[in-house]
This record gives structure tokens, sequence and C-alpha cells, in this order.
């Protein structure tokens, strides 16, 4: 029997499996890493990314359960002073719009889709009265947890497969086992590419009225 | 036991590994306690068989030891002690799972590898060794890393 070169011999290994020594499991393992990786911690916000070379479209379930909340909050709280919106689209940030309350903001509404820089938030032309500021938490970029490191996602970088892990991570993986962790594709260095989560790149601050669709959180899409 | 000498962690696989336990101490895989110490690049690992398994109540060791560049690499986990009867285990503690060697993923962690392991257990049918077990434990003698058999896997679907 000769020595196992690490891993990089999974295909043929699998495909091969012949004899002697059964295989049990690997599906129950699988799903049980699955598990792990996308539930090991109850914060963490979860990322589906579609298949797609070119176009990569981040959905974020915790932000659309963020816009609902803030709906929520919103009618709630700022109730008589509705005809203001001050609102801030970034994906797992908070105070994330909904459709729904776009459309109960003044007609008069201007649309801003500039990016601001950091600290400036378009104010807002719809009424008389200053809305009352909600003031959410400094917009925190994306947090997202990498599956190799398990530590705070740098360098976002997306396969092919559409798994993102850190960049440094991702090569490492593929220079030992020429694959993807998650769904075992094979990979090669060319079939990643880096994308781009972080405040820069978002839209900072929208003003709109009824003739706009807002762009929901589900409907940002980031193209690498 | 692995016959080269083990290189200390590198800082990502200590860093990683300072996670996972982190992890551990907050959510355990079922079945399992990570006995305390200060080595982190040595885990023992309790296991209690399942309940309504042949293995219910019986208590195991896992010996899990991680390579420098882990988790690009797979840790070698063997059974120390007594290993359970079991068609997939040697009588060396050596584990004949595909995600310890060619299978595994960086993204797998201890604790998906034991939740395997406790599955592999609980749908065992018999307690028994497997059938080549003393040529296999032979060819071992001298402190091979089961890392370094070449293992053959069945589909058990098939
Ligand atoms: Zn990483
Ligand atoms: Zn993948």
């Amino acid at each position: 029997m000769s020595r196992l070169d690490t891993g990089i011999s999974l295909s043929t290994a699998r495909t091969s499996r012949t004899h002697s020594y059964e295989r049990r499991n690997s599906l129950v393992s699988e799903s049980a890493n699955a598990r792990e990786a996308g539930g090991s911690g109850n914060h963490k916000v979860t990322v589906d990314v579609k298949d797609d070379d070119d176009d990569v479209q981040i959905i974020s379930p915790r932000s659309v359960a963020q816009a609902r909340m803030a709906k929520r909050n919103r009618r709630r709280a700022a109730a008589p002073s509705s005809t203001h919106m001050d609102l801030e689209l970034s994906l797992g940030s908070s105070a994330v719009p909904s459709r729904k309350a776009s459309t109960r903001a003044s007609r008069n509404a201007v649309i801003d889709l500039t990016v601001g820089n950091d600290d400036e938030v378009v104010p807002l032309a719809l009424g008389k009265r200053k809305a009352p500021q909600v003031s959410p938490e400094p917009s925190k970029d994306v947090q997202l947890t990498c599956a190799i490191c398990m530590d705070t996602m740098k360098e976002e970088t997306s396969t092919v497969c559409g798994h993102i892990f850190c960049r440094p991570c991702i090569l490492g993986a593929i220079k030992s086992q020429k694959k993807c962790p998650t769904c075992r594709r094979k990979l090669t260095n060319t079939n990643i590419h880096r994308i781009y989560l972080s405040s820069g790149t978002r839209l900072r601050s929208v003003s709109f009225g009824c003739l706009f669709k807002v762009l929901e959180p589900s409907d940002a899409t980031f193209v690498s | 036991m692995s016959s080269s000498s083990p290189k200390g962690l590198s800082r990502i696989a200590a860093n990683r590994l300072h996670k996972e336990l982190k992890e551990w101490q907050v959510n355990p895989p079922t079945g399992f306690k990570h006995k305390v110490s200060d080595n982190l690049q040595r885990w023992i690992v309790e296991v209690t068989g399942a309940p309504n398994t042949l293995y219910e109540n019986e208590t195991y060791y896992l010996q899990v030891d991680f390579p420098e560049n882990y988790p690009m690499e797979a840790p070698q986990v063997i059974f120390t002690q007594n290993p359970p009867l079991h068609p997939h285990i040697y009588s060396n503690g050596h584990i004949c799972l595909d995600i310890l060697y060619d299978s595994w993923s960086p993204a797998m962690t201890v604790s998906s590898i034991c939740i395997s392991i406790l599955s592999m257990l609980s749908s065992s049918t018999e307690k028994a060794r497997p059938v080549d077990n003393d040529r296999y434990v032979r060819n071992c003698r001298n402190g091979k890393s089961p890392k370094e058999t070449r293992w053959w896997f069945h589909d058990d679907k098939v």
C-alpha cells in the first residue's frame, strides 16, 4: 500500500472506490458540516449567492428581517412624522427601509442615489418639518464569517460556485486541495474573484417618492 | 501516531483552533466531552455511545492531533485505549472514515468530525472488527499514522 498524497487525488480516489474499507456517513457528515459552517453562530448573516460567474447576487435574510422590524418600529415610533424618511440602504446594517414604508412618504420626495461618504447623510427634501433623526448605529459593514478560518471575512472572495471565503483562505484551500471547501467543486486560482461588500460601495442614503421603486435589500446586486 | 515529528501549529491553525474550542464550549456536539488541557494541538475527546444503539452508554476516547497547517490538512483522529468494536474501526484505533482522509474539507471542524463518528457508531448493526483487521494492524505496527494509509471507501448507498 502506498502513501496517500494529501487529498489532492480526491476525485480519483472517490470515483475509484473499489474494495476493502467501506465508506460511511459521508452524507451525514456533509450535512452536519453544512450545519456547522452555516449555523455555528446565531448572529451571523446568511448569504446566499447565486451561481453566476459575473453577477453575484447577495440576499441577506437578516436584512429582510430587519427591514420588517424597522417597518414595525417606524410605524410605532415615527408615526406623527411619517412624511419624513431618512433611509439608509445597506446590507446587514440597521434601519433598512421597506417598500411599504416608502409609499407612505410624501409625493414630493426626491431620490438621491449618490454614494455619499461615510459620515454624510443626504438630507431629505420631503416636508417642512424636520424628521426626527433616526440615528442608525454607525453603519457596520457586512459581517460574514469565513468557514475556513472561522474569523470575520477578510478580502471577501467568491468562488465560481458562489461560496465566499477570505482571499488568503480560499487560496490556501485551492493550493492544498484544488476544490471548494463547501461544495467540493474543482477549483483553480482563476476560479475565484474578489467581491466588495464594504461601505465604500453601498448606497449611502436615499430619499424617495411614489415614483420610485425602492431597492429592497434583496434587490441589491453586487458586480465584481 | 504519526511517525513524523509534529511541528507546532501555524498562527492560522492556532487561531482557528481557539475559535473551534470556544464554539465547542458554547455548543458541544451531543455525546462528546473535550478533556480540558493546555495542549491546543492534541485534543482528547470523550465519546458516549448514543441511546438505543449497540454502544449505548459505553465510553470511548478519541485523540485528535492537528497538523501545522490545519485546517488545510485534516487532523489525525484515532480511538485510544479500547477502541469500539466496529466494522470500520481497527483494533489499533484507526478509523476508516473518508472525511478524515481524502474527503476532508477545511470547512469541516472537530465538531463535525465527532458528529460523523458518532453517526458511524450509531448506524452499526454488529460489533465486530473489520475483516482485514489483523493484516492492517500488522502493517501499521511501526506507529504509522492512519493518514499514511491508502484507504478505499465503499459507497454504502450502493
Ligand atoms: Zn478566512
Ligand atoms: Zn463551492
